[in-house]
């Protein structure tokens, strides 16, 4: 389900298009965590893998979402409240047509 | 169609567009909302966000892009240290272009200075590390996103007793900037969509003193378009009355209300809050972020000693203005003209979360 959240979002087609990933400085974007050691971690985004920083963020598990700024962990991805935003869209649209 | 992205769902956002023009119809006055980050810029532009609003919503663009609010002096303060023999610069890239009065970063490299376009302050410490007999200073820019990892990078530095590495400080502070601009009665902003990424950082605390204090509602944000839609209906429905003045949070799923402890834990380690020079809107006290007296050997401009002098910006040149949400890129003359990507004349242009470049991109009419 996340994985559909994530394909083909904003953050990633700004990405893609941005000439030089470094350029956009508050841009963020979900990496999915292949494997932890220590302070650092490999994550996957879309068949590119990168070791990313984790210790600005606690108890990173393999599997999970980590939102990623130049090179850090920032934020993990908060699956239930994703969920509960698409479920508000859903009530949203049903309510108008 | 199995992967449909439903952030971006085009039956969700046409149901949230017909809310906002019920919404819209009930206030009748005319609404201005500032959204303060430039990649909020850069996504509302790409999808054509603005063309489908009601004629009295108008979305206009704050001081969101970290590259255009960095002062001339900043930039010339690089130029200078670039130009000392023995050093190198290590900057994010759209850093790399602006233009100050004489010169630009690009324009030096191209006169055999060193600089280095890098993605992450680690990669700058990384070139530090292999380049042991030069000196390696990174161009610290952005707001409270990056503050905390420039600054967990000058923590490395120390720990692994790397001395030929140092950062030029221009870290800076996103609400005092938004506060700058509703201070008195002259402003014309009725909400603000806040930061996605800064508010990872800062949680929502900070934003409470616009709804508190001046009766601003502020709604933090995430990027893709039905997010965005949202955020500009929570908005009206608080602006026309139905809901409560607040801060709310639509981009639940990355910002938590606390925000990130950690970080702000290492960047109040290793930076002191002070005043600090934006382009276009002068000094805002308590906006910008200097280098601890602990870490004092890795500021750049503790052991440099620079002497700048003071540069203009160009004449004629709106970028100021457009930081501030009082003009668009199209009141300027230099726009699409004289000044475009290629050619930038401000920073507004040169960056990809430039208002001026996201017009450039999108909404040239």
């Amino acid at each position: 389900m996340t994985e559909e959240l994530l394909r083909d979002s904003v953050l990633l087609r700004i990405l893609r298009t941005n000439p030089n990933e470094g350029g956009s400085m508050c841009l963020a974007v979900p990496m999915k965590v292949i494997s932890v050691k220590g302070k650092k971690a490999f994550a996957d985004l879309g068949g590119v893998k990168r070791e990313i920083d984790i210790s600005l963020v606690k108890n990173i598990k393999v599997g999970d979402y980590i939102i990623v700024h130049a090179g850090f962990a920032i934020q993990k991805l908060n699956k239930k409240e994703a969920l509960n935003t698409l479920e508000l869209f859903k009530q949203i649209k049903n309510e108008t047509y | 169609m199995k992967h449909i992205n439903k952030f971006g769902d085009a039956d969700i956002a046409k149901a949230l567009l017909s809310r906002i023009y019920m919404e819209a119809k009930s206030i009748k006055k005319a609404v201005n909302l500032m959204e303060v980050c430039g990649t909020h810029t850069m996504a509302i532009s790409r999808y054509g966000l603005r063309g489908l609003l009601p004629e009295n919503i108008k979305l206009i663009s704050g001081p969101g892009c970290p590259v255009c609010v960095s002062p001339n002096s900043f930039i010339d303060k690089a130029i200078a240290i670039s130009k000392i023999p023995g050093m190198r610069i290590a900057t994010f890239g759209d850093m790399y272009r602006v233009p100050s009065a004489m010169s630009s970063l690009e324009k030096e490299h191209g006169c055999g200075a060193s600089i280095d376009i890098v993605y992450s302050p680690l990669d700058a410490l990384e070139i530090a590390r292999s380049h042991s007999n030069e000196k390696v200073v990174f161009l610290g820019v952005g707001f409270e996103t990056t503050a905390p990892l420039v600054a967990n990078v000058i923590k490395y530095a120390k720990m692994s007793r790397i001395n030929n590495f140092m950062v030029l400080a221009g870290n800076k502070l996103i609400p005092p900037a938004m506060e700058m601009l509703v201070r008195g009665t002259r402003h014309s902003i009725d909400g603000f969509i806040c930061p996605g990424h800064v508010s990872i950082v800062i949680g929502a605390k900070p934003y409470e003193i616009f709804p508190k204090n001046y009766g601003i509602p502020c709604v933090i944000s995430g990027f893709e378009p039905c997010d965005i839609l949202q955020s500009i209906l929570l908005l009206l429905e608080m602006i026309s009355g139905k809901q409560r003045n607040e801060v709310k949070i639509q981009y639940s799923r990355c910002v938590a209300k606390k925000g990130n402890l950690t970080a702000r834990k290492i960047m109040n380690e290793a930076f002191d809050v002070v005043d600090s020079e934006w382009r276009g809107i002068g000094i805002i006290p308590s906006s910008g972020l200097s280098i601890k007296e602990q870490f004092k050997e890795y500021d750049a401009e503790c052991v440099l000693n620079l002497d700048v002098k003071i540069s203009r910006d160009k004449k004629g040149c709106l970028c100021g203005d457009v930081l501030k949400g009082l003009k668009t890129p199209q009141d300027c003359v230099f726009f699409a003209k004289k000044c475009t990507p290629q050619h930038p004349v401000g920073p507004c242009m040169v960056s990809s979360e430039g208002t001026c470049a996201a017009y450039y991109a999108y909404e040239r009419r």
